[in-house]
């Protein structure tokens, strides 16, 4: 196991001072435990690269201009922008909301490409508009602005509405692109309900960013929905010399809303394709026998196959009593409680996910058959049964609940 | 406030979790926005009722007192004093990862803040550590209003509850 830094372990052992065991003096003495882990700073926000599947534009080609006649039209710019350090001009009363940092940091994105965690996902991605404008035959340039389009959207645990705003913050304008303007227009796709919305008109200038922010709510409130949803906005940019306008798409990942969540009556919108991760830290007994049984093949680590939550109370149940079956069978030493990996709440559990027992030399238990091997099977050890109820309760409290792990979601276990 | 109950209701991982929600901007917007820049208390998730079985049914009662009682209730094998802040919101008990939940009343702004709860519990070693279908194991947890305390065990007789301080040092270290 990792060792704790001295600061965390400073922590910990001032916690543990203020527990006091009354009773007899005896039983202080001989029972008095190890130092608490660290507090399970388990989770999830991890920014990864998505692009939304299957909703990629065909690129559209830009027109010819007739003679004497100017046009314009926008396409994805291969070169990394200043980031705009200009103020927004959000419509009033609209105030979008600031980016997070995690979304500046990962610079700008091929189109349609999106740093997201569980719940936000933003990208920022640089765009060329050009004029051009025929004379004496020959198709000249004669306007260009590069502008950075960001778009981000963000739902929330326990909030039935999503949130899809955009900004355009040119970085240069010239010629005749210069008194651009654009306006646009939001939908969403399913299982919703459009909210407000606003990006009128806006007169596009340099180191200004032009905004718009767009509400909409899930219809999948009643208890057990699932609402695949997701947003787009299409933006026109005109310029005062052409004849034409240009429409460009931006849409959202694929965003999923549910009120399916066990325990639990609120309606809340993730990310669906990124799965979140849980990560222990300090836990001694729970992290080693997790990360053995990990390293011996079986799936739930960043680096493999995820884990998937199972709700079914049933077969969490036949999970749990095949893998850690009565005391007679694995008979419990004091204090310790049977622990069995995969977990039983997921679908890779001992009953659901198949497969025979495997353990490890320190784990109390004589198996009666040789241990299985391989990503199908499942680990069981005795481990210390506080940190295996506290390591079960942050399962729930840490991951499951505030993530929105709703049945069969993907999930992963880090033992730092 | 937190109103007297009795129920039953299921374990899993030896746990029975005290929940507390908080309370959300009427409008959605401003709630939404609330939530995406951190403005709003996260939901409350505290593993108060630690059982011997591993999941199954236990039986809970829920008292709340004036302040601290003159003695120990007669009948309980373990009984423990640990300290615990409870924020405004909705309070319920919920089983961990199920669907089992019972509503306990509302703390309001008035009323939230420093709580110690007496935990009792009978029947912790009859089934330990597995899955059952019918209940033996009893709890009460009693609450009153007091500042924040060291853990105090006033009654040990299961060998189950030899592990909760360290398990309440856990879980108030993430409080």
């Amino acid at each position: 196991m990792k060792r704790q830094s001295k600061a965390s372990l400073a922590v910990c052992a001032a916690l543990f001072a203020g527990s006091i065991l009354a009773g007899p003096a005896s039983a202080a003495n001989a029972e008095r435990p190890a130092p608490p882990p660290l507090p399970p700073t388990a989770t999830a926000p991890d920014v990864r690269k998505v692009t939304p599947p299957g909703r990629a534009q065909a690129p559209q080609e830009c027109a010819a201009a007739a003679e004497g006649e100017a046009v314009t039209c926008v396409k994805p710019l291969k070169k990394q922008l200043k980031p705009a350090t200009g103020k927004q001009q959000a419509l009033t009363p609209m105030t979008v909301q600031p980016l997070p940092s995690w979304c500046a940091q990962a610079g700008t994105l091929p189109e349609g490409y999106y740093s997201a965690t569980r719940y936000e996902a933003c990208g920022n991605w640089p765009y060329q508009l050009t004029v051009v404008r025929k004379v004496k035959g020959s198709q000249t340039v004669t306007g260009v602005m590069e502008f950075t389009l960001s778009g981000f959207h963000y739902g929330a645990q326990n909030q039935p509405t999503v949130a899809h705003q955009i900004t355009i913050i040119p970085s240069s304008m010239t010629g005749d692109a210069v008194g651009a303007t654009a306006s646009a227009t939001a939908q969403c796709w399913q299982n919703c309900a459009a909210g407000s919305q606003g990006f009128g008109t806006q007169t596009l200038t340099t180191g200004n960013g032009s905004s718009g922010e767009f509400f909409y709510n899930t219809t999948a409130i009643t208890p057990g929905a699932v609402g695949p949803t997701g947003s787009s906005w299409n933006i026109t940019f005109k310029v005062p010399s052409a004849s034409n306008s240009w429409t460009l798409g931006s849409s959202s990942l694929n965003v999923r809303c549910d009120t399916a969540l066990p325990n639990n009556a609120s309606t809340g919108c993730v990310n669906p394709d990124i799965a979140p991760y849980i990560q222990y830290q300090g836990f001694d007994s729970f992290g080693t026998h997790v990360k053995a049984a990990q390293d011996s093949g079986l799936p739930g680590a960043l680096s493999g196959a995820p884990l998937h939550r199972l709700v079914n109370q049933t077969l969490r149940d036949l999970n749990r009593n095949t893998a850690c079956p009565q005391n007679s069978s694995y008979p419990r030493p004091t204090g310790y409680s049977c622990d069995e990996y995969p977990f039983a709440s997921t679908s890779e559990g001992a009953y659901t996910g198949g497969g025979t027992a495997r353990t490890f030399p320190w784990c109390q238990i004589t198996l009666s058959a040789p241990d299985s091997t391989g990503p199908v099977g499942y680990s069981v050890c005795m481990i210390n049964l506080d940190e295996n109820n506290y390591a079960g309760s942050v399962l729930n409290n840490v991951l499951y609940a505030p993530m929105r792990v709703i049945d069969a979601d993907p999930f992963y276990v880090h033992i730092a | 406030m937190i109103q007297p109950a009795e129920f039953t209701i299921s374990a899993w991982s030896h746990l029975v979790d005290l929940v507390v929600d908080p309370p959300q901007p009427k409008d959605p917007i401003e709630a939404l926005k609330a939530a995406q820049s951190g403005k709003t208390p996260p939901t409350l998730r505290v593993p108060l009722v630690f059982t011997g079985i591993y999941g199954g049914p236990i039986h809970l009662t829920i008292e709340v007192l004036d302040h601290e009682p003159d003695t120990v209730a007669p009948g309980w094998e373990d009984v423990a004093d640990v300290s615990l802040v409870i924020p405004e919101g909705k309070v319920h008990f919920n089983g961990p990862t199920g669907s089992d939940s019972h509503e306990v009343g509302f703390m309001s702004a008035a009323e939230a803040g420093s709580y110690r709860a007496r935990l009792h519990a009978v029947g912790r070693d009859l089934d330990y550590d597995v899955v059952v279908e019918e209940s033996k194991e009893r709890h009460l947890v009693q609450f009153w209003k007091a500042p924040f305390a060291n853990t105090i065990v006033l009654a040990n007789a299961s060998s189950v509850s030899k592990s909760l301080p360290r398990f309440v040092a856990m879980w108030q270290s993430n409080l």
